[in-house]
């Protein structure tokens, strides 16, 4: 079987479709492949790169449902169901580790017995485990636990998911606009009937046309439903993030209690990450929320518990996202949120046709939250076609590693590994039967000169922040160090950039790492930040004159009560 | 806690300065580098076993990337633990030959004169290369008549009449092939006034185990010896040992790689010069006659890792007359049992290259080592004699 | 074990300090927890290139009083201008005498280097075969056009860009590449194709007919450049080069591993054992003991390492040169910065961990300018008393931000020089 090559960014512009879909994190990637697959003419807008809002920005933890069993059992069982689909449908993005649940000495232990019986309610498998073989399984996990239970929690690349998605409704003939922001949505009467767009690389400004337009765009729909001319009220509020320098544990560690702060250690590829706080900000921080010194320090003396080796571990990177909480409708107070998916036609609910917005939910249903939206969308264009996105795989995961890596033949077995660890079959697309192409660039996450060229020509790349979320380039301990350089030479060589544009590329990619890297200000990272500092504005001589968006100057965050638009 | 020990691969910042320091990676291709073999696969491995690269066995185990790096990531020990925990194990007779030092000395040295003879028999050589798998024009150590063991219990003079003891352990090379070593290091130390016992039980180090990946047998030995050795130290205060690399494995393979617990007794092992230069800072004497020679000083991979060399050249400098180069720290490439493998054996050579340039530029008429195999290597590609210092002094002796 | 100086830190203060006192007869051990900066160094030494206010300067020299004015803890206004000087003189002079050949002149003023992303900027020495050009804000070109070659595929340096960067200065360029079957078995490697391994390849004798036969190819114009990976263990290859093919050929420095730092770096460290200098590679000091702890100034009596276990060093003098953060000079936890081997004392920091870095990634990192706290003679002080045997120098100071300021060869050079001063005045 060859594997046919699929270009993910579209190049021609689109002026007419069925659907329009704005916002490219898993919940819109997913939406254009349902409605793709369903034979649906789609495109999807996204105003960054693919996966940057909540996507990206949470644990990447499939969860098995076991966090929600004992508050929320709906949730509960849509997580679960979900997680076996995911299983099988994506399987190159997914690492199934199992997770377990520990009560240290200060928690209930009564606690276990209600959390057992509530996810064996809600279909989990959950299994308690002696003290003693709970630390067998997981050696790293705080030896004074008292008790553990062993549920079917895993791991699942976000990025990686997302591109799969938006690649199977490319291949099925979705478009996808990466890049292009949505200024303002076109009305006719109490109809909606298209977006005006922004090509935020050419800089022009179009209109186009559907029947249905889709807000999927996270905490970001409360601001595309006023201009729609809706309310929709969210809640955003920070959740932070610490990633450690390797993968301290081999499964999922949760603390066995009612949810709260800094209480699942995650292992994610080669790192593993702590999570997270909440932190109600305003809308007008949700592009420029920094991480507090403070959140750092009660991550890493929370995560502790967890995993005591997490003290010493070197820390890398943190980051925050908003989760996408949406005001319970049915609440009369305002003040509740739902957990849930929200699907919201606006048709019924606000007397504006053509247009709907779906979003709060969890990274692990963003498949069935687009089986939602599309079956309405199906229901408006009277299309009766079913879904069957639970069960059609999706690019990448059609063939196990084993056979895959039969049919890629680099000259380092290290750099064949990761290669089909990231691209799954479609692994062959990589170019890596030359020295020249098996070169390292990225040597921590082991990236080949072949894949980094892959996703350029390929996947929908327009800097080097986008070639990290594609292949990992600059996620290891260094954080971009050295490979940066060389990918930035790269990309000049494929024409992704001029040359005189190169320095800024590089020092906009620098800037980006730095925003997660300035609160961790000591041990092994200081160092490291010192030698970046060295190579880069001393050696090779850039300045904030050659940053094409400087940093704004030094504020001071104002931590905000929730506030509505 | 020795904060050179208190590390981990964490903090490997990814400077690349090890990469420079590697004698294989510069001629090998297929062992990608410390770096990448060390803290960056480690963490690729804790993922996934498949990341485990088979090329790690073309690491030497010198420890100069140790050395080199400024994080004090122990990348040389990342390598060799990763070997032990997923390489396939070792069926190679050859590998078995070269690494039973205790096993093949003792046989060898029962007919040591046709050992000898035989080994550098063409039939032999080309049976060695052809079937074993070491090169033809390799010279081979020759093997003693006697071991050093059973000159020690017939023939040494009587030690029980120094007040001070200490324990020497030996090593196999003294034992099988050099036992004028060992006599030196008695005649030195009984002129100072120390008597010498042997380990009760002595066997090899382990380290040419290590480096073939016979972990369990190395393992056994380091458990034997740590056992002959807490025995000893309760009469005596002090283990010396002849050999660099001996010496390292006991100070730190043991604990680093083989997991051995050597806390109690790891600063009681000392190298021979480390031992002198305690007596003569004791006040204790050793008179030197004029050796009007130029000397060159090759530190070996395992002293550098040991630092200790500053013993050694202190030592050497008393000697009056000798005109002493210390030559930069470069490996010969022999690295134990390494080069003496055909598959290594090309590597070794272009390895050692550039030190037996600088030793044939620098005009010496003796070079100096505290490695054994680092002898054979530099004696077979420069045609000069190398000694341990050990014998140098004792030389020197009046 | 007895030795007149122990030298901690093996980068540039730590060998031009230890050079200088074996030339006066001193005995000396140096001691390094790893190897040092240098590897990844440009191959230039900066001096002063820019005021804390981002004034650029061209003049160092007529600098320096401002300098005295806005950053009073800068190692230059302790010591002061005319000191500054002198040393600044004698540093190029022992830099030529050790035998690594360097352009340019305090006197004179900064040149121009050109750096792997193509830019220039100020510098005050370069090694005799590395790019430079006269000039300060503008450079003087002596070329109209230049030829960059490359090796095939090396990530290490991108010609594409520094061509873009050239040609926006006014110099005309044409790229080409090259290989050598030697390096295409070098390639083979994923991880190690890189400066220092080529230079290898290429510096040996029988591939450097072919290297030159490949460069005739690149003749037409009137300069060449060519990454920083040949010329290693044979440093004049490059003039010969030029003499060869009739032209001037520089190299440029690469991404790391930096082929003309770590270039230096050997160069040092032979000169160290050519004068009998005791290497102490990988060691690390644990302990320490004053003479009279309570005494008015203190003495270091002996200082125990992790390597020597329970026999102590004793040295007359001790010369501080850790290097920063990265070297492991200094230190820092959540809440403290520590000098790392004596707890010496630093200049004043925030207490506030916020306060040590900044959000923009192009600003002034306050942690850049951490350090010892020395007096004119680079002599250290622990809670406030005088450690009299204990001189720092190098990046282990403060006062300074070498970055941006572009003085962290020059500091190093002449803190050095001064440190090394203070030891033979108490001779």
């Amino acid at each position: 079987m060859t594997v046919e090559p699929l270009v993910l960014g579209a190049l021609e512009r689109t002026t007419e479709t069925d659907v329009i879909i704005i916002g490219g994190g898993a919940t819109g990637a997913g939406l254009a492949r349902d409605c793709s697959r369903r034979g649906i003419k789609c495109v999807l807008f996204e105003r960054g790169d693919l996966a940057t809002g909540a996507t990206g920005r949470n644990h990447g933890l499939l969860h098995s449902g076991a966090r929600y069993a004992v508050t929320d059992r709906d949730s509960a069982k849509e997580c679960i169901e979900e997680n076996y689909i995911l299983r099988k449908i994506a399987r190159h993005c997914v690492d199934e580790t199992d997770g377990l649940f520990i009560t240290l000495p200060e928690d209930d232990l009564e606690y276990q017995k209600n959390f057992i019986k509530a996810c064996q309610d809600a279909g989990i498998a959950a299994e308690a485990l002696e003290p003693k073989d709970a630390k067998e399984l997981e050696p790293s996990a705080n030896p004074s636990l008292i008790g553990a239970v062993k549920v079917p929690d895993g791991v699942i690349d976000p990025f990686r998911l997302t591109v799969a998605n938006m690649l199977d409704a490319v291949k099925h003939g979705a478009k996808c606009y990466t890049y292009h922001e949505v200024m303002a949505i076109l009305k006719e009467g109490a109809r909606v009937v298209g977006v005006r767009v922004l090509d935020k690389l050419s800089k022009e400004e179009y209109e186009v046309r559907a029947q249905v337009v889709v807000n999927a765009s996270g905490i970001w729909g409360t601001l595309i439903g006023s201009l729609a001319g809706v309310d929709i009220k969210m809640f955003p509020t920070r959740g932070t993030l610490l990633i450690m320098g390797h993968r301290i544990n081999q499964l999922v560690i949760n603390r066995c209690r009612k949810p709260a702060d800094a209480d699942i250690l995650v292992p994610g590829d080669t790192v593993c990450l702590i999570g997270t706080t909440s932190i109600p900000i305003k809308f007008s921080q949700l592009d420029t929320t920094r991480v507090s010194y403070q959140e750092v320090e009660l991550l890493i003396t929370e995560g502790a518990k967890l995993c005591p080796k997490l003290t010493t571990a070197r820390k890398i990177r943190c980051y925050a996202g908003s989760r996408p909480l949406v005001a319970d409708e049915a609440d009369t107070t305002g003040r509740k949120t739902s957990r849930h998916l929200v699907l919201m036609d606006h048709e019924k609910r606000d007397g504006l046709s053509g247009f709907i917005t779906i979003t709060g939910g969890k990274l692990i249903t963003y498949r069935l939250m687009a089986e939602k939206a599309t079956d309405l969308i199906c229901e408006k264009l009277k299309l009766k076609v079913p879904c069957d996105t639970a069960t059609a795989v999706l690019p990448g995961s059609g063939e196990s590693p084993d056979k895959i890596l039969r049919k890629v033949a680099p000259l380092a077995p290290t750099v064949r590994a990761a290669i089909v660890s990231r691209h799954g079959d479609l692994a062959p697309l990589v170019e890596s039967d030359t020295p020249s192409a098996s070169s390292l660039v990225c040597e921590c996450e082991l990236v080949s000169v072949g894949e980094i060229k892959h996703a350029i020509e390929s996947l929908a790349v327009h800097n080097l922040v986008d070639l990290r979320r594609r292949v990992r380039i600059g996620m290891g301990p260094c954080q971009g160090e050295l490979c940066v350089g060389r990918a930035t030479g790269l990309m000049t060589a494929a024409k992704l950039c001029t040359p005189d544009k190169a320095p800024g590329e590089l020092a906009s990619f620098l800037e980006e790492r730095w925003k997660g890297i300035y609160p961790l200000n000591w041990g092994e990272t200081i160092r490291e930040s010192e030698f970046v500092m060295w190579l880069y504005q001393s050696i090779c001589g850039l300045t904030r004159a050659d940053s094409p968006n400087p940093a704004p100057p030094e504020h001071l965050e104002d931590e905000a009560p929730t506030e509505s638009p | 806690m020795n904060p050179l020990l208190s590390t981990n691969f964490d903090a490997c910042t990814k400077c690349t300065i090890c990469t420079e320091y590697c004698p294989v990676s510069q001629v090998r291709p297929a062992f990608a580098g410390p770096k990448q073999s060390g803290p960056d696969g480690e963490r690729q491995r804790l993922k996934d076993a498949a990341f485990y690269s088979e090329a790690l066995k073309y690491c030497t185990n010198c420890k100069r990337c140790e050395v080199a790096c400024p994080s004090n990531v122990h990348i040389g020990d990342e390598i060799a633990l990763a070997r032990k925990k997923f390489a396939p194990y070792n069926l190679s007779p050859r590998d078995a030959i070269l690494s039973h030092t205790d096993f093949m000395g003792s046989m060898a040295t029962m007919a040591a004169p046709i050992v000898n003879f035989m080994a550098n028999l063409a039939p032999t050589k080309f049976f060695l290369d052809k079937f074993l798998g070491i090169p033809s024009w390799r010279s081979f150590p020759r093997y003693a008549n006697k071991t050093f063991r059973a000159w020690f219990s017939d023939n040494a003079p009587d030690q029980s009449v120094y007040k001070d003891t200490v324990t020497l352990f030996h090593g196999c090379f003294v034992n099988y092939n050099n036992p004028s070593l060992g006599k030196d290091a008695l005649k030195l130390l009984n002129a100072l006034g120390v008597g010498v016992r042997l380990l009760a039980g002595e066997r090899c180090c382990g380290v040419p185990l290590i480096a073939s990946g016979f972990f369990q047998d190395a393992l056994d030995n380091a458990t034997t010896n740590k056992a002959s050795i807490e025995k000893a130290l309760e009469n005596t205060e002090r283990i010396v040992i002849p050999s660099s690399t001996c010496t390292m494995t006991l100070r730190d393979e043991y604990p680093e790689v083989l997991q051995i617990d050597n806390s109690s007794w790891r600063d009681r092992i000392d190298l021979l010069p480390r031992y002198f230069y305690r007596l003569l800072e004791e006040g204790r004497e050793l008179k030197f006659k004029p050796m009007e020679k130029v000397v060159a000083y090759h530190t070996a991979c395992h002293m550098e890792k040991l630092g200790w060399t500053a013993y050694s050249i202190d030592l050497l400098r008393l000697i009056p007359g000798i005109k002493l180069i210390l030559l930069p720290s470069l490996c010969c490439g022999i690295a134990g049992t390494y080069g003496f493998k055909k598959e290594n054996s090309p590597t070794a050579q272009k390895i050692g290259e550039p030190l037996f340039d600088l030793i044939k530029g620098s005009g010496c008429s003796l070079v100096v080592s505290e490695c054994e195999t680092c002898k054979m290597q530099i004696e077979m590609c420069t045609g000069l004699p190398c000694e341990n210092p050990v014998t140098i002094l004792a030389d020197a002796l009046i | 074990m007895r030795f007149d100086v122990v030298v901690m830190g093996g980068g540039l203060a730590g060998y031009t300090c230890a050079i200088t006192l074996l030339d006066s007869g001193l005995s000396c051990a140096l001691m390094s927890i790893g190897q040092s900066a240098l590897h990844f160094s440009s191959g230039s030494m900066d001096f002063l290139n820019a005021l804390p206010n981002g004034e650029r300067v061209y003049k160092p020299e007529a600098a320096l009083e401002k300098l005295k004015e806005l950053a009073p803890e800068h190692p230059y206004s302790l010591m002061g201008a005319e000191k500054t000087k002198a040393m600044a003189l004698e540093a190029e002079r022992l830099l030529n005498n050790w035998g690594i050949l360097v352009s340019g002149s305090f006197t004179e003023g900064n040149h121009l280097r050109l750096s792997p992303m193509g830019k220039l900027l100020p510098t005050w020495l370069s090694q005799k075969d590395v790019f430079w050009v006269k000039g300060d804000e503008k450079p003087l070109w002596e070329w109209k056009k230049v030829s960059i070659v490359t090796v095939k595929d090396f990530l290490d340096f991108s010609p594409e860009i520094i061509s873009a960067q050239l040609n926006d200065l006014g110099l005309q360029t044409k790229i080409s590449s090259f290989t050598l079957p030697d390096l295409e078995i070098l390639r083979e490697n994923p991880s190690e194709f890189r400066s220092v391994n080529i230079a290898r390849v290429l510096d040996k004798k029988e591939n450097r007919p072919l290297v030159l036969a490949e460069l005739k190819k690149a003749t037409d114009c009137d300069a060449l450049i060519l990454p920083a990976c040949l010329g290693l263990n044979h440093p004049s290859f490059i003039s010969e080069l030029s003499k060869e093919l009739g032209i001037p050929v520089r190299i440029v420095p690469t991404l790391a591993p930096s082929m003309v730092g770590a270039r230096i770096n050997n160069h040092l460290h032979r000169e160290f054992l050519a004068r009998g200098g005791v290497s102490m590679p990988k060691d690390v000091a644990t302990a320490y003991t004053f003479k009279d702890p309570d005494a008015e100034t203190l003495t270091i009596e002996k200082i125990f390492t992790a390597n020597h276990g329970d026999i102590p060093i004793r040295p007359r003098h001790v010369i501080l040169a850790t290097g920063s953060f990265f070297s492991k000079g200094l230190y820092a936890d959540m809440g403290k910065i520590k000098e790392a081997v004596f707890e010496l004392d630093l200049l004043d920091y925030p207490d506030q961990r916020e306060e040590w870095t900044k959000y923009d990634f192009f600003a002034p990192q306050p942690y850049a300018g951490f350090g010892v706290k020395v007096d004119e003679n680079m002599r250290t002080f622990k809670k406030g008393k005088l450690v009299t045997n204990l001189k720092a120098a190098g990046l282990v100071l403060g006062g300074f931000n070498p970055v941006l300021q572009g003085c962290g060869a020059g500091v190093a050079l002449v803190t050095a020089l001064v440190a090394a001063q203070s030891v033979l005045a108490e001779e």
